[in-house]
Order: C-alpha cells, then sequence, then structure tokens
C-alpha cells in the first residue's frame, strides 16, 4: 500500500473511531455511584411524555426540535433565545398540544436540575427515559437575581448549573405539571 | 522488672494506709457520722433485678449504603449502678430490610439484660418532591428585572408558576414542631421535600457542634456511593469543633461529622447525613440576591460553597457543591474546606410529623 494510501486508510479508521465515540459517548459510573434518576422511576407514556413520579412532573421525551418516532427521539433539537424558549410552550398549547395536553411549559431551575443524572456524563441524563439528549445546555424559565442581563439554565453535559445571557441560544425541553406531589 | 512494680505500688500502698487510717478516725468521731439517707434504705439486702438498658435513639430507618452510627445505649443497675453494655449483632447497610442489635448488661450478681434495636434499610434517596425556587419577580428582555411578577412573558416564566411559597416548620431540640414565630428552633423540616434540615449556629468554631463556622474536607467510606475514592480524612487538622490530633472521629471530614451529630442525635434524631445535590438546591430561594435562602429558616449560612454528598462521575477526586451567594453549583476537590448542612429523611409516623 503506497504511504498516503496508508494514511488515508488510518485517517478513514480515526474518523470512523471518533464518530462513533460522539454517537455513543455517554459514560456512566455504575460501581461507586448509586443512580439519581433511575428508569424506574419515571413512567412512559408512549407517546412522547413522560411522568417523574419523585417530582409529579409530566415531561417531553424530547427537545424542541426533535420528533418522537418509535420510542427515540429523530432529528437535531433547536437551539432558541431566553425570549423564543418563554414563548414556544405557547405555540404548543395554542395550536394542537402535546401528548394530549395543552399546559407545557419552560421548566423553573429546580425542576430542569431534577432530570440530571449525575452518575453520567456527556450527557449527564438517563439515556432510556430521554434517548438522543444531546449534550448541551437547555434554559431555565429562572432568571438570574444577580444579574441583569442573565437567566439559568443547566448543562446536560456535566449537569451543572449556568447563567448567560438572555439572547444566547441554548436547548428547550418543556414540562407540566401532572400531580401535585 | 519485679523491682519496677514495687517502687510503682510502693506511693499507692502508702495512699491506701493513710486512707484506712484517715477514715478509722472519722469513723471513731461521732462528729462525722452522717445519718443515714432515707434512699439506702430502699436499697435490697440482695440484687435480684437485672440492669435496665436505655437506648439512645430506639429503632432506626436508615438509608441504604449510608454508613451506619451506633448511637449506643447505657444500662443502669439498683445495687452496682452503671454498668457496662455489650453490642451483638451486625447492620448490613447494603441489605435492605430489617437488621438489628442486642444491646446485653449484666451485673455483678450475674443478672442479664437485654434489649433489642430494629434498623430498617431503606432505599438511598433519589431527587426528593420539588419545592419553590422564591422567585416572586419576572425578568425583561433583553435586561432587566422587575420588582413583581409583571412585563413582558411574565405569565410564561418562574414567578408564574409553581407553588410560589415554602412552607418550613420548625422544630426544638426534641424535634417537635414548634409556632411559626418561635426564637429558638435547632432543625427546620420543608414540608414540600420532606427533609429535615440542621440549623446552624452563631457560635464560634470550636464551641459548638453546629457552628456555623466549622469547614470539612469531603469524606465517605461506602464505596457503594464514594464514586470510587474516600477522599480526605484529615487534610487541614483544625477547621471543625471538637477536633483532637489522633482522635479519627473528632476530625474535620463530612464522614467523622455526621458520625458526631449521629452519637449525640440532633433534634432527637439519629439519622443525619449529607444531602445529594439535588436535596441540596431544594433549599435555594432565589428572592433575596445577597444570599439565595430563607435566612429567616436558616439563620447563619455562610457565603461560600457547601458540600453536597454527590460524587462527580468523571474525576473521583472531588465532588459537588452549591453556593449560596452565587446561585451556582460546581465541584470541588475533596481536599477543600466547605461548610457542611446535614439533611434527614422525615419518616412517617414520627412524633412530630404535621
Amino acid at each position: 500500500m503506497p504511504i498516503n494510501h496508508r494514511i488515508r486508510y488510518w485517517l478513514s479508521c480515526v474518523l470512523v473511531i471518533g464518530l462513533a465515540q460522539t454517537a455513543w459517548a455517554q459514560t456512566c459510573k455504575t460501581k461507586n455511584m448509586l443512580a439519581m434518576t433511575p428508569s424506574d422511576e419515571f413512567k412512559s407514556h408512549q407517546n412522547g411524555t413522560v411522568t417523574h413520579l419523585k417530582t409529579g412532573l409530566m415531561w417531553q421525551v424530547c427537545s424542541v426540535g426533535q420528533r418522537w418516532e418509535k420510542g427515540s427521539c429523530q432529528g437535531k433539537a433547536n437551539a432558541l433565545t431566553w425570549q423564543q424558549a418563554l414563548q414556544w410552550p405557547a405555540q404548543v398549547n395554542n395550536t394542537k398540544g402535546y401528548g394530549g395536553y395543552k399546559d407545557w411549559r419552560l421548566p423553573n431551575r429546580k425542576e430542569l436540575k431534577s432530570l440530571v443524572e449525575f452518575r453520567c456524563y456527556d450527557p449527564a441524563i438517563n439515556l432510556k427515559v430521554f434517548p438522543n439528549t444531546p449534550s448541551d445546555y437547555y434554559w431555565s424559565a429562572t432568571p438570574d437575581p444577580e444579574s441583569h442581563y442573565g437567566s439559568f439554565g443547566v448543562g446536560f453535559g456535566r449537569g451543572e448549573f449556568f447563567s448567560d445571557y438572555r439572547d444566547d441560544v441554548y436547548q428547550v425541553r418543556l414540562v407540566r405539571t401532572a400531580t401535585a406531589p | 522488672m519485679n523491682l519496677l512494680i514495687v517502687f510503682r505500688l510502693k506511693p499507692q500502698w502508702h495512699f491506701t494506709v493513710s486512707v484506712i487510717l484517715l477514715s478509722g478516725l472519722l469513723s471513731s468521731c461521732s462528729v462525722f457520722e452522717k445519718t443515714p439517707e432515707p434512699t439506702t434504705s430502699t436499697l435490697p439486702e440482695k440484687d435480684t433485678q437485672p440492669p435496665k438498658i436505655h437506648l439512645n435513639g430506639g429503632d432506626l430507618i436508615i438509608e441504604r449504603h449510608q454508613y451506619f452510627t451506633d448511637p449506643g445505649a447505657t444500662a443502669m443497675d439498683d445495687f452496682d449502678g452503671r454498668v457496662a453494655v455489650k453490642v451483638t449483632g451486625k447492620i448490613k447497610t447494603y441489605a435492605l430490610g430489617e437488621h438489628s442489635l442486642t444491646y446485653t448488661a449484666t451485673d455483678k450478681a450475674g443478672h442479664k439484660a437485654s434489649v433489642q434495636r430494629l434498623v430498617t434499610i431503606v432505599p438511598a434517596s433519589t431527587v426528593p418532591p420539588l419545592n419553590d425556587t422564591g422567585v416572586n419577580w419576572a425578568a425583561s428582555y433583553p435586561e432587566g428585572n422587575a420588582e413583581t411578577c409583571q412585563g413582558e412573558l411574565a405569565d410564561q416564566q418562574d414567578c408564574a408558576h409553581g407553588r410560589n411559597q415554602l412552607y418550613f416548620t420548625k422544630l426544638d431540640a426534641q424535634g417537635r414542631a414548634l409556632p411559626k414565630h418561635a426564637k429558638h428552633w435547632s432543625c427546620i423540616k420543608d414540608n414540600h421535600t420532606g427533609l429535615i434540615w440542621e440549623v446552624k449556629t452563631a457560635k464560634a468554631t470550636g464551641t459548638d457542634l453546629h457552628s456555623r463556622e466549622d469547614q470539612f474536607n469531603w469524606r465517605n467510606l461506602m464505596w457503594a456511593t464514594n464514586g470510587g475514592a474516600t477522599g480526605y480524612r484529615n487534610h487541614d487538622g483544625k477547621i471543625c469543633t471538637g477536633f483532637v490530633a489522633g482522635k479519627e472521629m473528632t476530625y474535620c471530614n463530612t464522614h467523622a461529622f455526621a458520625y458526631r451529630v449521629n452519637q449525640q442525635g440532633l433534634c432527637g434524631f439519629h439519622d443525619w447525613r449529607l444531602p445529594n445535590l439535588q436535596e441540596l438546591e431544594t433549599l435555594m430561594s432565589l428572592d433575596n440576591s445577597r444570599l439565595m435562602i430563607q435566612r429567616q429558616f436558616f439563620p447563619n449560612t455562610r457565603k461560600g460553597a457547601y458540600w453536597s454528598s454527590t460524587p462527580t462521575a468523571f474525576d473521583k477526586s472531588y465532588s459537588w457543591h452549591l453556593d449560596f451567594s452565587s446561585g451556582r453549583d460546581g465541584i470541588s476537590a475533596r481536599k477543600d474546606e466547605l461548610y457542611v448542612r446535614l439533611v434527614r429523611t422525615a419518616r412517617p409516623g414520627e412524633a412530630h410529623a404535621d
């Protein structure tokens, strides 16, 4: 094999491994940490919504921009400004709703945080319950009292809070109150 | 060797002899004679009763994979006074269900008493039921924060949803509910989350087990929950109350601190633990930008990070913390000095429950 072909061969191998890693990148520490969001604490409604039994919150399985198909989430999640993120639920609720409900809203920071699975990272979420969630930042409905420009969100790569400018664009996942816990 | 013992015994002999002489002198002198106390007359001639054992804490409910601290027991005998208590049994905190410890005390006459402590292992805490964020004001876009829940898109924001109030109960040192305006309390029960929290005191470090100034290194001996490393036993020496060099359970780490509180008991409970990060986050209240916690219930909260029990999945030398002055969480090296607020889960049927 000529040398440049060999390089090309190895490069493609590296590329394939690299792609495989981006598709299966999540790492979970199952030995020395307990699950914070075990699958049996969620009830799937088989229609793109799931209820977290510990909090009584109903969540959309897919992020805004993704489609729920055959038990998973297809397509790419949309990044929205904080204003667009606040406006999005009305678009859902004022048309056909979602999962049979028309009271969806942007989660506050405590609600959004409650989805973080700390024993996993990239992403820090239970992918059995929320498949194909990107390792990305998500807006909450909670503004930052320390900053006149900022609102809070959660980074689902590792699970930490962030506060950033309201005109920056991040992902969105909608919630509704199913039962008062 | 013999010579040494003789030398050691000699002063004691002198002492004993002088005590005998002195007591002989005193007893011969009627002025020093005491009339017998009434209690001595009720003392039986012969020891017929076994000792009475008092269990500190009674039956306990402990979460799976938590370190179990035995609060211990004391035994009193009507004849011999305080007698030693022997404990048998083992609490396997990895196994759900009922376990027991048997406490036995025997007096000099050979009468034996025994008492059992039931320890029930229940599943570990995950995400607690949530409470409100405390946000009652709206933000504008792209900048500006309002005083009230009014403005553009306010009805879509945090302030327009949720319970919009927090619901705490003050508990006294015995764990009993206090009126809302009570001036002194030892613990706080969050009626939304079902968690009971340690309340810190204004006392200086070194003077009180619950001093607001006390800091700790992170430590967890339980391999199922420690993220793959135990953390630090004594990285920084005297940064908390009770530290004694060479005495491991007095050290300023989170494990030893929870052990001390469970030995002594707080609000009558002996099942205190470090909160997980989701539980710690429920203390956040964002209506006060200087310190984002309800200070009328949690006075003496410090600026700076508080430890959670949550390890970081990506680096076993770190654990998660939450800072009530910035409203941010993050990871800290386990050898760092951070504050701690212990928690326990309220159990159905408890004396103070609602």
